[in-house]
């Protein structure tokens, strides 16, 4: 049974006066343990496919399953925070990581949420630091930290808790190219050592030798999914169309 | 989440508001001393004035007073009126005793010892005196406090069988003997001070101090309290001209009054202090809830549930209002030693009752609560995915 299963899901956004197709009759599947890549233009669905299947969104219709928890049809705030919390761990562009916080509190946070213990909650909050390479940068703000050590601790974050899927959008967006492979270096860690099944939206077509598989969304479509071996298919295609949106 | 994770997360959101967090700590520190002694003071008032004054001859009786003089039969008159159980003279003479400093004024006070003790408001005569005997007879006197000891180093000045010298009428000398040392006493039923008179027998009175038979004051009891305002009526037409009659239950009606103002004024500075507070929390976390629109979609996307969200945000305004309420009390506490209305010779401090505390503890942290829970609302509310997209 794949991690992550998606049936028939529309995502519409309609304010009265706009009608917006963000997702189309999207059928996915991802296994448990796969680091599948979202690729696309701007305005594709990346961020809303991800923030269905994160359950930070509802899909408009269709089925969104996530290790054999159908998270469409979680209806109260609590089960979509607890499947948040113990599921999933979010990576944005931007770190998102609160400033007033150091870094060892802001990979906290997740496990304050679940109400776990001060003293375990630092120790698995150090462990994951540890892991990112972080833990000399422990009780240093955002503020005083690298964007490419930000988006570390961002990952620090959303491992702390253990989860079976990261959801990562555009993890490198903000990042120099030396920061950027330095956060794919990890990912790659994640994936391979722990198993953590990784979904990553990106624009980035040369972050596509770390993934397994790509998806290709185009106007809420999918309009392809590529293994390794039609990478070169899934650039000339990207750049083709790329070249279009140039000339127009 | 844990009790203790809502207050440390909150904690530091306030210490990153900082001055905004002081602002409002003072507004609730305001607050809170104007609602503590307004209503110590009126709790005040309740307890030491009008409960002592109800105790005493004052809640049942009716002063008349008059610069000529009261004379005996005027006395019989209001003592015949109906509902009033007896009615007595008060002669009273200023003097001057020769004392270290200088010469001080004092009153002489006399009054029938049968009358002595409705006059000062004690069940017991011997409640009356430090020292010596209650009652004097001939030429024997009481002293008041101020008159025996030293005010300011409390230093003895007189002894019982002492012969005090009084200078009378300008230069005419007066020697009596001290026969009893009356206890500080401050304000006595009809509201003279004890501290700083002398008490001595009418007759004797009317032999060596005065001799003219008039009373300055008379007094008239009544059966019952509440005949006050009827028969002030009957003794107000009956008095000689230019009499004053006034009862104590007006009078303290009128303190009363004035004590309530006070009171009613600083519950009223504690009101709008509490409601510009409360403004500046809704104001406050309003502004924190826009500045902090991504940090809660943050918390969203990694378990935090809407009721955290919103407790957290209630935490925090709900610190703030401790922090602003410890200042308070303490404050209260101070003031309420040091600040007090001089009512005749009573001071009349705050009363800090646990019921006060308890309504200045409630009050301000209520409002402040009921104000930032609008924001928490919208805060708690916010969708996770435009929580994350807000630039």
């Amino acid at each position: 049974m794949p991690l992550i299963e998606l049936r028939g899901v529309w995502k519409i956004y309609d304010s009265g006066s706009m009608r917006v197709v963000a997702l189309r009759d999207v059928d996915i599947d991802v296994e448990e343990g796969e680091f599948v890549a979202v690729v696309g233009p701007s305005g594709s669905g990346k961020s809303t496919l991800l923030h269905i299947i994160g359950g930070l969104d509802r899909p408009t219709r269709g089925i969104v399953r996530v290790a054999g928890i159908e998270v469409s049809s979680l209806r109260s705030d609590t089960e979509l925070c607890k499947y948040r919390n113990e599921l999933v761990g979010f990576v944005f562009q931007m770190f998102y990581l609160i400033p007033r916080l150091t870094a060892l509190e802001n990979v906290e946070l997740p496990l304050i949420a679940r109400g776990l213990d001060p003293r375990e909650r630092r120790t698995k909050a150090l462990e994951a630091l540890r892991l990112v390479g972080l833990e000399h940068r422990a009780h240093h703000r955002p503020a005083e930290m690298s964007g490419g050590e930000q988006q570390r601790v961002a990952i620090a974050r959303a491992i702390v808790t253990e989860p079976k899927l990261i959801l990562a959008d555009e993890p490198t967006g903000n990042l120099d190219s030396a920061n950027a492979r330095a956060v794919m270096d990890l990912f790659e860690k994640l994936n391979k050592a722990l198993g953590v099944t990784i979904l990553l939206a990106t624009h980035n077509l040369e972050l596509l030798s770390y993934c397994d598989r790509a998806i290709r969304l185009v106007d809420g479509k999918v309009a392809g999914i590529y293994d390794r071996e039609r990478y070169d298919e899934l650039i000339a295609l990207s750049s083709k169309r790329l070249r279009e949106h140039d000339s127009t | 989440m844990r009790v203790r994770d809502y207050v440390l997360y909150s904690l530091k959101s306030v210490r990153e508001r900082r001055g905004r967090s002081v602002g409002a700590i003072i507004g609730v520190m305001i607050a809170a001393t104007a609602l503590a002694l307004g209503m110590g003071i009126g709790k005040a008032f309740q307890e030491v004035f009008a409960e002592y004054l109800g105790k005493t001859l004052a809640a049942s009786s009716i002063f008349v007073m008059n610069a000529a003089g009261l004379t005996d039969a005027d006395v019989l008159i209001f003592s015949q009126l109906p509902c009033v159980k007896e009615a007595f003279g008060v002669a009273v003479s200023q003097a001057t005793v020769a004392t270290a400093r200088g010469h001080r004024s004092v009153t002489i006070v006399a009054v029938d010892p049968r009358h002595l003790a409705e006059l000062l408001g004690v069940a017991d005569l011997n409640e009356f005196v430090e020292e010596g005997i209650p009652v004097p007879r001939g030429m024997e006197v009481v002293v008041g406090a101020n008159i025996w000891q030293d005010q300011e180093t409390g230093e003895r000045l007189h002894r019982v069988g002492e012969v005090l010298t009084l200078r009378v009428g300008g230069r005419r000398e007066v020697s009596l003997l001290i026969a009893g040392l009356a206890k500080p006493g401050g304000l006595r039923g009809m509201g003279f001070s004890v501290d700083d008179s002398i008490f001595m027998d009418p007759e004797e009175f009317f032999t060596l101090i005065s001799r003219r038979r008039v009373y300055q004051v008379a007094v008239v009891i009544l059966t019952k309290p509440e005949y006050a305002t009827e028969v002030a009526k009957q003794v107000r037409a009956l008095a000689p001209p230019r009499s004053r009659v006034f009862t104590p239950i007006g009078m303290v009606a009128q303190v009363e009054v004035f004590v309530n103002s006070v009171g009613m004024l600083l519950t009223f500075t504690s009101a709008v202090s509490m409601g510009v507070t409360a403004l500046w929390v809704f104001d406050s976390m309003t502004i924190s809830t826009v500045q902090r629109v991504r940090e809660i979609g943050v918390l969203k996307a990694v378990g935090f549930t809407s009721r955290d969200v919103l407790l957290l945000f209630l935490t925090e305004a709900l610190l703030i209002s401790l922090a602003g309420e410890a200042a308070g009390l303490i404050l209260s506490a101070l003031l309420s030693r040091l600040v007090y209305i001089p009512v005749f010779n009573l001071r009349l401090k705050p009363v800090l009752t646990p019921e006060i505390l308890a309504l200045t503890l409630t009050l301000p942290v209520a409002a402040n609560l009921a104000a930032a829970a609008i924001p928490a609302r919208a805060a708690a509310r916010l969708d996770p995915v435009r929580a994350l997209r807000y630039e």
